[in-house]
């Protein structure tokens, strides 16, 4: 996404009028963008004017329910401020146009989001943002959606870079007894994927990405590049 | 005596430091505005209010998170309360659609989208959306106030996105001018 789009999100956001993904996805960029954060400030303070209008005296029982409630309610910790990371520049990465996507062994992608968009509407359905290992030098993201019964895994990712020639990505499912195969899967041209993946997220499970020769490897061959735990 | 805004902002901080007698004071300064634009994005009392006190119990337990320089109290107080509305009607329409599909009977709070419209409620938000557009207020109420995205009103109402996005960036400069000549 260019950065014009991303600062069109700062509107819809500061409106709550993004999804859940989308909503992940703009606050993963206002960490690192000073403009934005700023712009998203700015239209903020056109809604103060309107919550003084909308006032209204809430049920007086509920002054002492909250007060009461509080007594027992532990504060979470106070956290330092993390000061705005300057943009990462990224070399730049030609993107291979890919005609076709590859429906992978062992994972479903997902070429409509009306399940997607079904899933994140349920409430207790979580989005994790997958974090970036070391090993990964590009600008790509990860989001992994995760049913409240923790059985139905999606993944979002977006600015992958296409894998080389004779390679293609893999997700892993990493529990107790390491790591199982989840599903391969391409980017297409903007670099985007989103699938489900082939197996569940129980308590402590991790997704991992790695790329591997097409075809895909029963075990990883290759460094993590994404990471993440889903329960 | 009403609390100047930086005196909320003192207040938030005494309370981020653990202090729970203070934190009636932030009731007291908060919870009409919350209360109001939650019910407003509701539509329903009891949900309203049910929200009402998570909203207020959040202002509790993250006020330790409340950093000045990234925005004053009353911002960060409403940007909880609205999305936590949002969240809750949201949850409420996809609950009462599954309802619908599985052809169950629909719960009574599935008026959380019937239009209440009260003389003083629809005065109260027009006189504060007086300056926008039609468009530009149209786009802001299905947001703001039904809990749409950018994308379900681009849909609803047959225009682009990039044309929704516009009017919510337009009409919002244009409710902080409004609000900034009337200081």
């Amino acid at each position: 996404m260019s950065h014009e789009q991303e600062l069109s999100m700062a509107a819809p956001y500061v409106l709550d009028a993004l999804d859940d993904l989308d909503r992940a996805r703009f606050e993963r960029h206002l960490a690192q963008c000073e403009e934005c954060v700023e712009e998203v400030a700015a239209l903020r303070s056109g809604l103060d004017e309107i919550a003084d209008a909308t006032a209204l005296a809430p049920p007086p029982h509920v002054r002492a329910q909250v007060l009461e409630q509080i007594e027992t309610i532990e504060q979470e910790p106070r956290v330092e401020p993390v000061p705005i990371e300057r943009p990462r520049t990224w070399s730049s990465v030609a993107l291979a146009a890919i005609a076709a996507l590859v429906i992978a062994i062992g994972a479903v992608l997902v070429t409509s989001t009306d399940p997607l968009d079904e899933l994140l509407a349920l409430p207790d359905t979580r989005v994790v943002a997958v974090g970036v290992t070391d090993a990964y030098a590009g600008s790509g993201s990860v989001d992994a959606v995760v049913s409240g019964d923790s059985e139905t895994v999606y993944l979002r990712l977006e600015n992958l870079e296409a894998p080389s020639d004779g390679t293609v990505y893999a997700a892993w499912l990493i529990g107790d007894n390491g790591a199982d195969p989840a599903g391969l899967f391409v980017p297409d041209s903007d670099g985007a994927v989103t699938l489900v993946l082939d197996g569940s997220a129980g308590e402590g499970v991790a997704v991992g990405i790695t790329l591997e020769p097409a075809g895909g490897s029963p075990l990883p061959t290759t460094d993590v590049l994404f990471l993440g735990v889903l329960g | 005596m009403t609390p100047t805004a930086a005196d909320l902002d003192r207040l938030l901080q005494v309370v981020a430091g653990g202090d729970r007698g203070a934190f009636g004071a932030i009731y007291d300064a908060f919870a009409p505005t919350v209360f109001g634009l939650v019910r407003r994005v509701i539509r329903n009392d009891a949900i309203a209010e049910e929200v009402l006190q998570e909203v207020m119990l959040e202002l509790w337990r993250t006020a330790p998170r409340y950093d000045r320089a990234r925005g004053s109290a009353r911002a960060w107080v409403h940007t909880i309360a609205h999305r936590r509305a949002v969240d809750r009607v949201r949850a409420e329409e996809a609950a009462r659609r599954r309802d619908v599909a599985a052809e169950r009977p629909e719960r009574p709070y599935d008026s959380v989208v019937e239009h209440i419209e009260r003389a003083e409620d629809r005065a109260s938000v027009t006189l504060s959306l007086n300056s926008l557009t039609d468009l530009q207020r149209e786009t802001i109420e299905l947001s703001y106030y039904g809990g749409l995205t950018y994308d379900e009103i681009s849909i609803r109402l047959a225009i682009p996105v990039n044309t929704v996005k516009t009017r919510m960036r337009d009409g919002l400069t244009r409710l902080r001018g409004t609000y900034e000549a009337r200081r």
